[in-house]
């Protein structure tokens, strides 16, 4: 099997807290 | 106080501590469990921890912040192997770039590498993914598989 990357899963990204700190 | 809380959580996403922050998600839940962001931040730490299930559990109590979460949702179903869910979610979602990541990947586990050629040779024309190493890996790959 060739290889294949997981390139969704960079777009897990947690949300910005700045403004709730 | 919520303020302090939400320095811990940043806190303990920022140093990868993911159990940790789903802690303080917890505690800031039970104070407010309409809290978006406290929401999100479980959500997603479920994710980067690998507990895809645990993941979309938390939409069953919270089912209105799927459609904020869509993204998220369908990579959950995609990561437990239920394709055809994770496609319907797809269905309902803007076009954006991710979600076009996602789909072309769960046709390439369901073997249709026709499909994920399609949807890269469209992606291939937007900034950043003809000069990315992974993307031009999985391109090369779904040519492949395409014979
Ligand atoms: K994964």
């Amino acid at each position: 099997k060739p290889l294949f990357f997981d390139i969704a899963f960079n777009s897990c990204t947690f949300p910005s807290l700045e403004s709730r700190k | 106080s919520l303020d302090q809380l939400f320095k811990d959580l940043d806190e303990n996403i920022n140093n990868g501590q993911y159990k940790k922050a789903i802690r303080v998600c917890n505690k800031i839940l039970g104070i407010n469990n309409k809290d978006v962001e406290a929401f999100q931040c479980k959500v997603i730490a479920c994710m980067q921890l690998g507990n895809y299930q645990e993941a979309l559990d938390c939409f069953k109590t919270n089912p209105t912040q799927i459609e904020s979460m869509r993204f998220e949702y369908a990579y959950c179903l995609y990561s437990i192997k239920k394709y055809q869910e994770a496609l319907k979610e797809i269905e309902k979602s803007s076009k954006e770039n991710r979600i076009l990541e996602l789909e072309a990947q769960i046709y390439y586990k369901l073997e249709n590498p026709q499909k994920t050629l399609s949807i890269y040779e469209s992606l291939l024309g937007k900034p950043g993914y003809a000069d990315s190493v992974e993307f031009i890996t999985n391109l090369c790959a779904t040519y492949i598989e395409a014979n």
